[in-house]
C-alpha cells in the first residue's frame, strides 16, 4: 500500500474494515436465522449502515462501480431493515456474493485492469430480489405518540416503533440525566439493562439540561414487560420511565425507589456508573464558572488559550483510543530495536575486557547492573513493539466462515462450522499469509472429508458434517486446528496412488509406516480423486498449503482416522520480525537455527546411528528419523570438526509435517536475533535464509530450514546419493562470512 | 484564530476528506467527533461556529442532534449542516424540519462543502443582526 497517496490508503483501509463488518452482521444474521431464531434487527440496521458509509466513500473517492454496486445494495438493506422485504436465504445468499464481490474490487482499487470486476450479473439478482414484492409498510397508528417524539425519528428509527406496536409491545420513556464525561460509560450500563426488557428505539437529547457537565436523555424502549418492572430494572439514581400509552395518555412517572445500599438484585455486573463517574471528576476538575444553569455564551469570560486547550482535553475526548500505524514504521522500530540488541552485546564485550582490568573491581560492577538494567527495558520494548503487531486471527476466521457457508451450499452438503479462539492473536504479516492455505484446507474437508448426507446417514452420523476451527496458545506459539468428522483419509488408498505416481517403489512403500505414507498428500498434485471438483479443483492442494506453512516457519500434522474424520494442525511462531535463536557449531563455524523450528536438541552416541540404504539414521521414539550433517552440508573441513563419538549433537527441527536431526558439534545457547537480508553472493547458497549479528560485530549465518529438510528428504528418497555429495562452491560462500572481532 | 467547526461523522475517510478541506482553507479548524453522544460531550466547551453532521448516526442521529442544538440557546447561532447521501430522504427532510441551516448531499466537492458553510454562517449572521 506504500506506493498510494495517503487518501486512498483512508478509503481502503476503512472500505476494508466496513466490509468486514458488514461479513460479520451478515453471518451473525445467516446464523441467528439458520438456528430458527428471530434476528436482531440492530445487525441488520448495522449492515445497511455499513453499506452505507461505503457508498458515501466510495463516491467520495471516484471508486464507481463500487458506489454503484453499494447503491444498489444498500436499497436492498434499507427495505430489508424497513420490513418491506423478507429476510430469505436468497437474499442473504446475494448479499455474501456481494461482500465477496466488494474484496474483489478493493483488491483492485487504483489498478486499471483489475478494477474492471464485471458486476452486472450481481447488480441483476440484487435488483431481483427486491423486484416487484415492495410491501408497503401496515401503516400502525402512531396517534398519541408525542409529535416532539415522532420530527426527530429517522425512518429507520420509525419503522421500529411501528414494529414494536405491531408486536404488541409498551412504549416507554426512560429518562436519565448523565455526567457529560462519562456519558459513554453510563450509557452503556443503561443500554445493556434496557436491552434486557426490549428494544432500545432511540436516544433523545433534551434540551434542557441543568448545566454543561450533564446531559439528560430520553431514551425510548419497546418492551413487553409492566412499567413496574422495568422501573425497578432500572433503579438508579435520576432515572425516571414513562409509560406512552397509544392513546396518548402518559401514564403516572415511576421513579424507582432510591436504591438501597447493597443493591442486590443488580442483574448485571456492570459497573454503576455513579462510582464510574467519580474518579473521571477528580482527576480532570470541570470548570467552577459552569456551575449556573446554562449560563448564555456572552457571558464566558474570555479565556486565554492555554485555559481552552486544557478544557478540550477534557470535554472532547474522543471514544476510541487506537491510532492506525503502517507496518513499515513498525519494521522500522523493530530493526532499531534489534540494532540495539547489538550495541549491548558489544557493551558486555566491552566490560568483559574492563575485567580484566585492576583497580576497575567498583567500575564493573557499577557497569555490569546498568547493562542488566538496559537488558531488561531492551526486552520489554521489544515485546511491547511485537504486541503492537498483533491482530486476532478472528479476521481470518469470519472469512472461512463465508466460505463454508457457501461451499456448503454448492456442493449440497450441509455444514456447522464452530470457531473457537478466534481472539488468539499473531503477528499481522502472519495472519495475512495464513488466509490462503487456510481456506484450502477448509476447501478440502467439504469437498474429500465431510460425506454427502446420505452417506453420513448411511454411516450412524449426524446429516449435518462438522467442522472445527480452534486456535489457542501454546507457550510461544499458536497451534490452529483444522478438524472434520468426515471420512478420515484411507491411507492404503494413498499408498497406491503414490505408486501408481512414481512417488515410490512398490518394495519401498511396503516399508512404510502410516504416517510416512499420509504425507504423501502434502506432494505436489497429489489427489486421490480421480475427479477434479468444482471445488477443491485439481492439483492445488496440500503443497501449496505445506508450502505457505513452511515459509512462515510453520509446522503442519494430521491425525486422520477412517470414518472418522481429520484433524490438521498448523502450529506457528507468533511474530517473524525478531526471532529466538539457537546457535551452535560445527567444525568452528557458528550458525543460528530459528528456535521455532526447532523441536528438541538430543545427544546421542555414534552407535546409536545406522545407516540405512547410504543414508544416516536415528531411531526416536519409534520413529526413524533421517539425519544432516551441517558440515557435510556446507562442505567445511572436517579437521576442524570437534567429534565426540560419545556426544553427538542432534537438533531436530520441525518444518510443515516433516522431522529431521542436524547433526552439530556443539549447543551454544539461546538468543534473540533480528534477521537482515543477504548480500547477492549469499542469497543463493541453499540452507542459507538470512544473516544476523551477534555481539562483538561477527556476523552469523542463520540456517534455512525448510531447504535443509528438502535437503535431507531428496537424499533419502536418491538411495544412491552419498553423503557428501556437495557442490564446492556453496561451501566456499559460506565459509568466507565470519568476520571475528577486532 | 480560526473559526472551530464540529464534525460528527462515524466514516473515517469522510472525516478526513472534510476537515482537510476545512483546515487547507486556513479559516477553520476541526473537532472531528464519532457520533452522537460525543457530539454532546464536545459541545458545551467547544465555542463551534459551525457544526456539520451526517444525518443517518446509531442511537443519537443527526436528526435529534440538530434539534438540540436549536432548541438550545446557548447555540442559538450555531448552524447546523448535515450530511447525507440521499437528497430526497425523509430523513434528511426532518432533519431540515428541525432547523438544519443547509444539507449536502454526498458526494460533494471541496466547493460545495465551503459555500454551505459560508452561506449559512453568513444566513445566521444575518438574522442576528
Amino acid at each position: 500500500m506504500t506506493g498510494r497517496d495517503r487518501p486512498s490508503n483512508e478509503f481502503l483501509s476503512e472500505a476494508q474494515d466496513v466490509i468486514e463488518e458488514l461479513s460479520r452482521n451478515l453471518l451473525e444474521l445467516d446464523s441467528q436465522q439458520r438456528a430458527g431464531q428471530q434476528y436482531d434487527p440492530d445487525l441488520l440496521n448495522a449492515a445497511f449502515r455499513a453499506v452505507h458509509s461505503l457508498k458515501g466513500l466510495a463516491a467520495l473517492f471516484n471508486a464507481n462501480s463500487i458506489a454503484k454496486l453499494s447503491h444498489s445494495l444498500e436499497s436492498t438493506l434499507d427495505a430489508l431493515r424497513l420490513g418491506k422485504l423478507e429476510l430469505e436465504q436468497k437474499a442473504l445468499d446475494v448479499l455474501f456474493e456481494a461482500v465477496e464481490t466488494f474484496q474483489r474490487m478493493l483488491a483492485g482499487f487504483g489498478d486499471e485492469k483489475t478494477g474492471t470486476v464485471d458486476i452486472d450479473p450481481l447488480l441483476g439478482r440484487i435488483l431481483a430480489l427486491s423486484g416487484g414484492d415492495d410491501e408497503e409498510e401496515p401503516a400502525t397508528s402512531l396517534a398519541g405518540l408525542d409529535d416532539s417524539i415522532l420530527g426527530v425519528l429517522t425512518e429507520y428509527e420509525e419503522h421500529r416503533l411501528r414494529e414494536n406496536i405491531r408486536m404488541g409491545r409498551r412504549l416507554f420513556r426512560v429518562h436519565a440525566s448523565f455526567d457529560l464525561l462519562a456519558i459513554d460509560v453510563g450509557i452503556e450500563a443503561l443500554k445493556s439493562k434496557m436491552k434486557a426488557f426490549g428494544e432500545v428505539i432511540t436516544y433523545l437529547p433534551s434540551a434542557d439540561a441543568s448545566s454543561d457537565d450533564r446531559i439528560d436523555l430520553d431514551i425510548l424502549v419497546g418492551s413487553e414487560r409492566p412499567l413496574a418492572e422495568i422501573a425497578a430494572g432500572v433503579a438508579e439514581d435520576g432515572v425516571t420511565v414513562y409509560e406512552l400509552s397509544p392513546s396518548g395518555a402518559v401514564a403516572a412517572p415511576t421513579t424507582p425507589p432510591a436504591p438501597t445500599p447493597p443493591p442486590a438484585t443488580a442483574p448485571t455486573p456492570t459497573p454503576e456508573p455513579s462510582s464510574v463517574r467519580a474518579p473521571r471528576v477528580t482527576v480532570e476538575p470541570i470548570e467552577e464558572e459552569d456551575e449556573p444553569a446554562a449560563p448564555p455564551p456572552e457571558q464566558h469570560p474570555p479565556r486565554d488559550l492555554d485555559d481552552e486547550h486544557d478544557s478540550e482535553a477534557i470535554s472532547l475526548r474522543s471514544l476510541s483510543q487506537t491510532v492506525r500505524v503502517d507496518l513499515s514504521r513498525l519494521d522500522l522500530l523493530m530493526n532499531l530495536i534489534g540494532e540495539l540488541g547489538v550495541v549491548q552485546a558489544n557493551l558486555g564485550g566491552t566490560l568483559d575486557l574492563l575485567r580484566m582490568r585492576e583497580g576497575a573491581g567498583d567500575m564493573v560492577r557499577d557497569l555490569q547492573g546498568h547493562l542488566r538494567t538496559m537488558a531488561r527495558k531492551l526486552s520489554l520494548l521489544q515485546q511491547g513493539l511485537l504486541d503492537v503487531r498483533m491482530v486476532p486471527l478472528g479476521q481470518v476466521f469470519d472469512k472461512l466462515a463465508r466460505v463454508v457457508r457457501k461451499l456448503g451450499r454448492e456442493s449440497g452438503k450441509e455444514i456447522r462450522l464452530t470457531i473457537s479462539g478466534a481472539q488468539t492473536e499473531l503477528d499481522k504479516l502472519i495472519v495475512e499469509e495464513l488466509s490462503d492455505p487456510l481456506m484450502h484446507m477448509i476447501r478440502n474437508c467439504i469437498d474429500h472429508g465431510i460425506e454427502t448426507r446420505e452417506d453420513r446417514i448411511e454411516a450412524g452420523k449426524q446429516a449435518a458434517g462438522r467442522i472445527e476451527l480452534r486456535a489457542f496458545q501454546r507457550g510461544n506459539r499458536v497451534v490452529i486446528e483444522v478438524e472434520d468428522d468426515g471420512r478420515g483419509m484411507e491411507w492404503r488408498k494413498i499408498q497406491e496412488m503414490a505408486i501408481r505416481r512414481g512417488l515410490v517403489s512398490r518394495e519401498e512403500a511396503a516399508e512404510m509406516g502410516m504416517n510416512e505414507v499420509i504425507d504423501f498428500i502434502f506432494m505436489p498434485g497429489f489427489t486421490t480423486r480421480e475427479v477434479a471438483t468444482s471445488i477443491s479443483g485439481r492439483g492445488v492442494g496440500m503443497d501449496v498449503v505445506k508450502t505457505n506453512i513452511s515459509r512462515l516457519s510453520g509446522m503442519i500434522d494430521v491425525d486422520t482416522e477412517p470414518g472418522r474424520g481429520t484433524k490438521f494442525s498448523i502450529t506457528l511462531p507468533v511474530t517473524l520480525a525478531i526471532i529466538q535463536a539457537l546457535v551452535i557449531e560445527t567444525c568452528a563455524q557458528t550458525f543460528c537455527i530459528p528456535l521455532n523450528s526447532v523441536l528438541e536438541s538430543i545427544m546421542v552416541r555414534e552407535a546409536d546411528i545406522v545407516t540405512v540404504e547410504g543414508h544416516e539414521v536415528i531411531s526416536l521414539r519409534g520413529r526413524t528419523l533421517p539425519l544432516l550433517h551441517l558440515s557435510r552440508m556446507f562442505d567445511l573441513t572436517e579437521e576442524t570438526r570437534f567429534f565426540d563419538p560419545e556426544r553427538v549433537y542432534v537438533v531436530i527441527v520441525g518444518l510443515a509435517q516433516h522431522r529431521v536431526g542436524l547433526v552439530v558439534d556443539e549447543l551454544v545457547g539461546q538468543q534473540d536475533v533480528v534477521i537482515k537480508p543477504l548480500g547477492a553472493a549469499l542469497r543463493s547458497v541453499p540452507g542459507i535464509a538470512g544473516a544476523t549479528e551477534l555481539g562483538a560485530n561477527r556476523t552469523v549465518l542463520l540456517l534455512d530450514v525448510a531447504t535443509l529438510v528438502d535437503e535431507a528428504l531428496t537424499r533419502n528418497e536418491l538411495t544412491a546419493v552419498g553423503n557428501s555429495v556437495v557442490p564446492g562452491a556453496e561451501g566456499a560462500g559460506a565459509r568466507e562470512v565470519r568476520h571475528d572481532g577486532p | 484564530m480560526p473559526d472551530k467547526v464540529l464534525v460528527v461523522e462515524d466514516s473515517r475517510a469522510m472525516r478526513f476528506f472534510v476537515s482537510s478541506i476545512l483546515e487547507a482553507t486556513g479559516q477553520y479548524s476541526v473537532q472531528e467527533v464519532t457520533n452522537g453522544f460525543d457530539a454532546l460531550r464536545a459541545l458545551p466547551r467547544g465555542d463551534f461556529a459551525v457544526i456539520v453532521t451526517d444525518v443517518n448516526m446509531p442511537d443519537v442521529s443527526g436528526i435529534e442532534l440538530t434539534k438540540f442544538v436549536r432548541s438550545n440557546a446557548k447555540y442559538s447561532e450555531t448552524p447546523v449542516i448535515v450530511i447525507s447521501t440521499d437528497s430526497s430522504s425523509t430523513d434528511l427532510a426532518r432533519a431540515m424540519d428541525a432547523g438544519a441551516a443547509a444539507f449536502l448531499a454526498k458526494p460533494f466537492t471541496p466547493e460545495d462543502l465551503i459555500k454551505v458553510i459560508e452561506d449559512a454562517r453568513a444566513k445566521a449572521q444575518g438574522n442576528d443582526a
